[in-house]
């Protein structure tokens, strides 16, 4: 079946023009991978944060790989423009990953800018990193009223949480 | 013999055993005198009508309560300082013994006033409508706290004291209704109760499932007239003369006395219903949004009375349920409870 | 001896299973069912094969001096021997369902227990024998080097090229046709290139090969030897511009053919930054070793009867 480019996209089945061409895409998606290697959390365009987090996951990948292996060393190498970074790389966060299969990455969308172009704006961001996160935790409502009353329904059942999940309020 | 035709016929006549409230007090004892007439030609002269206790009631308790108000004839200032995550330091200036908590919170936000449930006053439980008496500090509670175990328990409470109301004024003048106390049940049992004793005529009589949902409007109608939970504490000379009608409640207030160190028992009302229970209530009772008296119960264990216990299950407005979950807590909430029940079953966490 | 010629992946004399360590010639094919029994007893007998090459064309067979004996060491285990996978095995990078792939699996190797398909490479030398209605003997013989390898699942092709009087051929054959009766490596090696279609456009001499050339011994262990040979092309303008760095062609002796211009004209048109590129990449080890095992499970299994 043939699709137009924003539905194949939004499927996953092609990658976005960025940029001035191939190459400036490319070099494009370096610079914001230095960046979010160097900040952990940066922010951007939806459609460049989208492209950036699965180059941000590979890159992962080839840390994984540690320093000794050649292919990526020069991959860290050409995506890390500002070179004081590929230790940081190999020593801080592919240890921080290391029990992690995928998923390294987080990302929001936030208000679209106003000043310039209204463009839809996301924020990335590397998991364990240092800030505070962006979206404050589920408080454990174990213990409110309706929940107690669920909890009792559940224990007479005598089946914990299969069919009667805990409703987060 | 006689009761068995009594429900007979009021059960023909629909909505006669059970009035449907207050304002219709006059015409439902006269529709009864007229169907059951025939039957019972004097009513017991000893007793007083319900609605003359509760208007003895009111009377006592607002007596009291302009007593205790008059021992402060100048207005005294108190500071009292908020604690908690949002408006943390707040200090406001109440007066001494008319300042309640519920005045604190109009002065910090909207969300104060119709969230708080209690307040915890120097780490002490206290009714949003109860005056403070010193400086302090307060914080309050709500339903969505991180532990709101006392919220739920007062919820418990003010939804027992609603169904003891309910109970007291539902039948006919000529039935007699002892209200004994509202057990302190568990949430998680998942029903709250009130023990009563009925009318020794009344004894072959099972709520039905139409008495059930009547009594259940009745309390709704309770509900929807929004009545704040007024509490006093009393000496136990005043509690004795405001239960003097009702046995049980007279030996709840001795024991209540007892166990206090000045000898005051805390006393609540609300509309013109008062009650001795536990602890302290919610605010006011358009708090319940989901209200239903679910069943009534015999209980067996006590051979010289019959002792009913009449169950409910209630949901404040914030905390909603789905209509399906709603119906499974109600199902659920329909079997007796028990205050040994307390204690949770222990169940090792199963693996999900 | 059951399986002579049947292995799959290899031609492997360690493959015949013979009883003893003896020098001996491999003989690839399975037309010679007859001849098995006797070779037996023979080297039953005689404690060595006998010095017999068979044709497969049906020629007449004439005495042709014995080989030289191969010293095959049996202590080295089978585990050092070289796996390969044929390329067709592993499914594309795609969103198909993988059933189909799966499935289709099934069915090579269900034709790969009946014919013997060697491991070979672009650049190895090949006898291809094809059923053929019209020629003599109803079957054709054609020997060629193999210059692409396409294709994947049942619809696998190999191309031979050979020059035959002058004039270039080039035979497309699918792999798991049913028309194929035998394949033969002649010369197991690879060249610089995976694709060797410059070889168009390359002197006659470098795709030229005799129709009957002796198969040379294979060696199952190690790697398989890469024929580092530097082609002449005859004169530009050749059918591509094999300079251009999208073919990435090795095997061609630019340096006669082109002139600073052109070079740098080349050079322009590279994408030095796909290398980069991860999304691009293909990463078939781990399918490759899931479908290795799965192969390797399915043809070893014993027919069921």
């Amino acid at each position: 079946m043939r699709l137009f480019p924003g539905l194949l996209i939004s499927h996953g089945r092609v990658a976005r023009r960025l940029g001035l061409g191939p190459r400036s895409r490319l070099d494009l998606l370096r610079n914001l991978l230095t960046g979010l290697t160097r900040h952990e959390r940066i922010e951007t365009t939806w459609a460049r944060a989208d492209e950036l987090r699965q180059y941000a996951e590979k890159l992962i990948d080839y840390g994984k790989r540690g320093d000794t292996d050649e292919r990526a060393m020069k991959m860290a190498d050409f995506w890390l423009t500002e070179k004081d970074l590929i230790p940081k790389l190999f020593k801080v966060l592919a240890p921080r990953f290391s029990s992690h299969h995928s998923n390294y990455t987080r990302m929001y969308q936030i208000p679209s800018r106003d000043n310039v172009d209204r463009a839809k704006m996301a924020v990335i961001e590397y998991k364990g990193n240092p800030y505070p996160p962006l979206i404050t935790p589920k408080k454990d409502n174990e213990k409110t009223l309706l929940n107690q009353l669920l909890k009792g329904y559940r224990l007479e059942k005598g089946q914990a949480s299969l069919d009667f999940p805990k409703l987060h309020l | 013999m006689c009761s068995a035709l009594a429900l007979n016929v009021t059960l023909a006549g629909g909505k006669l055993l059970l009035r449907s409230g207050m304002s219709l007090n006059v015409a439902g004892r006269c529709a009864a005198r007229v169907a059951c007439g025939r039957f019972y030609s004097t009513a017991p002269a000893a007793r007083l009508s319900t609605a003359d206790i509760s208007k003895m009631h009111t009377e006592l308790f607002n007596k009291e309560k302009e007593r205790q108000l008059s021992l402060h004839p100048r207005i005294e200032k108190i500071e009292v300082k908020h604690v908690g995550k949002r408006d943390h330091g707040a200090v406001g200036l109440m007066n001494k013994g008319q300042s309640t908590p519920y005045h604190c919170a109009l002065h910090l936000s909207e969300w104060y006033c119709s969230r708080s449930v209690l307040a915890l006053v120097d780490g002490e439980v206290w009714d949003m409508y109860k005056p403070l008496t010193k400086s302090c500090n307060i914080q309050f509670l709500t339903f969505k706290d991180e532990d709101p175990e006392e919220v739920n328990k007062a919820y418990w409470r003010s939804c027992a004291m609603i169904l003891g109301c309910v109970l007291e004024n539902a039948f006919k003048e000529e039935y007699m209704v002892n209200l004994i106390r509202a057990p302190e049940i568990p949430v998680i049992s998942g029903a709250f109760c009130y023990d009563v004793v009925l009318d020794s005529r009344l004894d072959d009589w099972r709520p039905t499932e139409e008495n059930l949902r009547s009594l259940t409007r009745e309390a709704h109608s309770l509900i929807h007239k929004d009545l704040p939970f007024e509490s006093l504490e009393v000496e136990e000379k005043v509690a004795k003369e405001i239960f003097q009608h009702s046995p049980y409640k007279l030996i709840m207030a001795e024991e209540k006395a007892s166990q206090n160190p000045q000898g005051l028992v805390t006393v609540h009302r609300f509309g013109d219903f008062v009650d001795l229970t536990e602890g302290p209530h919610i605010p006011r009772t358009s708090f319940c949004q989901q209200y239903e008296v679910t069943a009534g119960h015999s209980l067996a264990n006590i051979p010289s009375e019959h002792v009913r216990r009449f169950q409910g299950l209630s949901l404040p407005w914030h905390l909603k349920a789905h209509h399906t979950v709603w119906n499974r807590l109600r199902t659920r909430s329909q079997r007796l409870v028990t205050e040994e029940h307390n204690q949770e079953p222990e169940q090792p966490p199963s693996p999900v | 001896m059951r399986e002579l010629g049947q292995s799959a992946f290899r031609i492997s004399c360690s493959q015949c299973a013979c009883p003893e360590a003896v020098p001996h010639v491999c003989m690839g094919g399975r037309d010679m069912a007859l001849s098995v029994r006797s070779l037996r007893l023979i080297q039953h007998r005689f404690g060595f094969s006998p010095p017999v090459r068979l044709l497969t064309d049906g020629e007449p067979t004439k005495f042709q001096p014995p080989p030289k004996p191969v010293i095959i060491d049996k202590t080295k285990s089978k585990e050092s021997e070289r796996r390969f996978l044929s390329p067709e095995f592993i499914p594309p990078r795609c969103r198909k369902d993988p059933l189909k792939f799966y499935l289709e699996r099934k069915d090579m190797i269900e034709r790969r227990k009946v014919l013997d398909v060697p491991e070979f490479y672009v650049g190895s030398i090949l006898a291809v024998t094809m059923a053929d209605a019209y020629s003599s003997g109803k079957r054709n013989r054609f020997v060629g080097i193999c210059i692409q390898r396409s294709g994947n699942g049942l619809g696998a092709t190999f191309v031979l090229r050979n020059v035959i009087e002058g004039q270039g051929v080039e035979m497309r054959y699918d792999l798991y046709s049913p028309r194929i009766q035998e394949i033969q490596v002649l010369k197991l090696e690879k060249r610089l290139d995976g694709n060797l279609m410059y070889l168009r456009d390359a002197l006659p001499e470098y795709s030229t090969f005799d129709f009957n050339m002796k198969p040379a011994l294979s060696v199952s262990e190690g790697e398989v030897p890469v024929n580092q040979l530097k082609v002449k092309m005859k004169p530009r303008p050749w059918s591509k511009r094999w300079e251009r760095p999208k073919h990435n062609i090795q095997g061609i002796r630019f340096e006669l053919y082109l002139t600073e211009r052109h070079i740098e004209a080349a050079r322009k048109l590279a994408r030095p930054w796909e290398e980069f590129d991860m999304l691009k990449e293909y990463d078939t080890t781990k399918i490759e070793q899931k479908v290795w095992e799965e192969v390797n499970k399915e043809i070893n299994r014993p027919k069921a009867p």
